[in-house]
This record gives structure tokens, sequence and C-alpha cells, in this order.
């Protein structure tokens, strides 16, 4: 998947208004990003890369990148 | 010595998802009381584990995909001992979805209700239609459903809006099936610790499951809580309750 795609639907899923998410953007300084965030994020990711995460994986991500690289970098070009 | 109203000596009881969390409790725990139990789930392996921790009895189980319906009148024609002699029935089998309103997709809900609510409701529609269940001395069908059937959580969309048809399903079934003395209710849960609620934990920050556990004056529950419940409402104990919606939660609902 294209990194932007992946931003794009993290957007939609998380309902975020801040239209300027890069992959730089730390997730838990937006704005409503709270526990539902989290389940949307491990849900998202399930259904688009049959994986798997937990919230306390989750934990550990502060950024864009991070959520990819824990993801998994061999699943995003550019 | 009389063996008093809650005692299920001798009855023959059938548990779907015996195989582990609340239904193996309740395998268990009407074995101890007496029963034979006649367990159905998908995995074969724990199912044999569960049917290891039973109190000895008459037990039996049988691997199945409960949504493949059809496969529940193929097993239960080949039990010819049981005609007219299933007491009990209880719907313990059930999945768990956790997602936001925006991530639920008709699939999800489709899944619940297969396993959670139709395979229950068919399996009893096959009982008495094929007479397992004595028509004259009666019986009782026990539905596992949850305290999400009437309070709401966030990201549980689908799997309340399956525990909500079980409750509004039973009212039905047991004005239809009371002139057959076939009783039928059910069990509200709220967070009982099986590998399906840590299931749902695993999707939700460690301070949100703090904060469920503060809502519950006495903790979380445990399977065995819900499997005292059950004995309840398969003994003649409880012969004059029908239709009903059993809310079993540490005192979650008291506020």
């Amino acid at each position: 998947m294209k990194k932007d795609e992946f931003i794009n639907l993290l957007k939609e899923v998380l309902e975020f208004t801040d239209k300027n998410l890069k992959e730089n953007s730390n997730l838990k300084e937006i704005e409503g990003f709270d526990s539902m965030s989290v389940m949307a994020i491990i849900a998202l990711v399930d259904e688009s890369f049959s994986k798997r995460l937990t919230a306390q994986q989750l934990s550990g991500i502060t950024t864009i990148r991070s959520l990819m690289e824990l993801i998994g970098s061999e699943h995003f070009s550019e | 010595m009389t063996k008093g109203p809650f005692n299920l000596t001798d009855k023959n009881i059938i548990v779907t998802g015996a195989s582990s969390g609340i239904g193996r409790a309740i395998a268990v725990a009407c074995s101890v009381a007496g029963a034979n139990i006649i367990m159905f789930a998908r995995s074969e392996d724990r199912l044999k584990e569960t049917n290891s921790l039973l109190f000895p009895g008459n037990h039996t189980y049988f691997s199945i995909d409960l949504t493949n319906y059809g496969s529940i009148e193929k097993i239960l024609d080949t039990c010819t001992y049981l005609k007219g002699n299933v007491h009990g029935f209880v719907h313990a089998a059930g999945a768990e979805f956790s997602a936001p309103y925006n991530m639920t997709r008709p699939e999800h809900y489709e899944q619940l209700l297969r396993i959670n609510v139709i395979s229950g409701f068919e399996f009893l529609r096959i009982l008495v239609h094929k007479k397992f269940i004595d028509q004259v001395s009666g019986g009782s069908g026990v539905f596992i459903s949850s305290i999400r059937a009437l309070f709401g959580q966030e990201g549980s969309l689908a799997y309340s809006t399956s525990k909500g048809a079980l409750i509004s399903g039973i009212r039905t079934l047991s004005l239809e099936l009371a002139r057959k003395k076939i009783r039928v209710n059910a069990i509200l849960p709220s967070i009982v610790k099986t590998p399906m609620i840590e299931q749902f934990f695993s999707t939700i920050p460690e301070e949100s499951v703090k904060a469920m556990k503060n809502q519950h004056p006495l903790g979380f529950g445990e399977p065995v809580d819900v499997a005292n419940c059950c004995l309840y409402l398969l003994s003649d104990g409880s012969r004059w309750m029908t239709g009903n919606n059993l809310i079993l939660d540490g005192g979650y609902s008291v506020r």
C-alpha cells in the first residue's frame, strides 16, 4: 500500500479533521486521539494487512511512521 | 434425603461452546450437579479437554461448526438415545468483534448473528421439532447473552446487536414454547474473565481495562459465576421462570 493511501485511510477511520497529517505527525498529540482511536487502528490494520496488533504494542508508537514500522515497512511504498 | 430443587441428577444437558470459557464452566458445573453433558463446539482437542474435567457421567461431545446449520440436525439424528430425553439446552457458543462503528462491516454483524443467535435458536428449534425435549415433562433453554444487550459500550456495535437480538428472541420463544412446558431464559453477564474477554482487552489501553474494573463493585466475574446462574435456570428450582433476562454483573448496572 502507498504511504499516502494509508495516511488517508487513517484520517478517515480516526475521523481526524487535521488535513495536514504527515508521516512524522505524532498520533497521540492529535486532538481526539483516545482509546477508541487505538481500537480503530487495530481494526484497520487487521482489515488492511491481516495483522493483529494489540493495544499494548500501540502504546509504544508515536508518529504515523512508527505505526507503519510496527505494521512492517515491507507493506508500504512511496 | 431429598436432593432438593437445584440438582440435575440424571438429566441430559446440551451445551454449545463447551470447549472454553463460560461454556466449559457450565459443562463442568452441570456434571457436578449430576447431569450427563452433550457438548458441541468447533475444536475437538479443547472439547476433549473439557470432557476430562467433567465429573463422571454419560458424557459425549461433537466437533461441529454450529453456523453450518444443517450439520446440527445430522448429528442429532445419530443421537437416538436422546429422543425425548433432553432436559436442558445451553447456548454458550459465541464470538466477539471489537471495532468502532465506522470499521464495523455487514459481514461482522452477519458472522456474530450466525454464531451468537441463529445457531442457538436453530438448535433449540430442532430439539423441540424432533421431540428431543419431552413435551410433557418439558425442559429449559438458556442463552448466554450479555450486559451489552442493555448497556452500551464503545466498540461493541456488532456484538451488542447480536446479544440484544438474543434477548428479544427469547421473549417470543418463551411464549411459543410455554405450552410445551419448555422454559427459555437468558443470562446477561458483564465482564467475565475468559479467553474471549482477553481478546477484547487486547484492543483497548490498560487504563481503560482498569476503568472498566472500577465500574464493577464486585470486580470482574469468573466463568463459574455464570455457570452457577445457569444451574438455577436449568433446574426445577426455576420452573416458574421464563422469558427472563437474568443480569449477572457484579453490580455494574446498579448505579
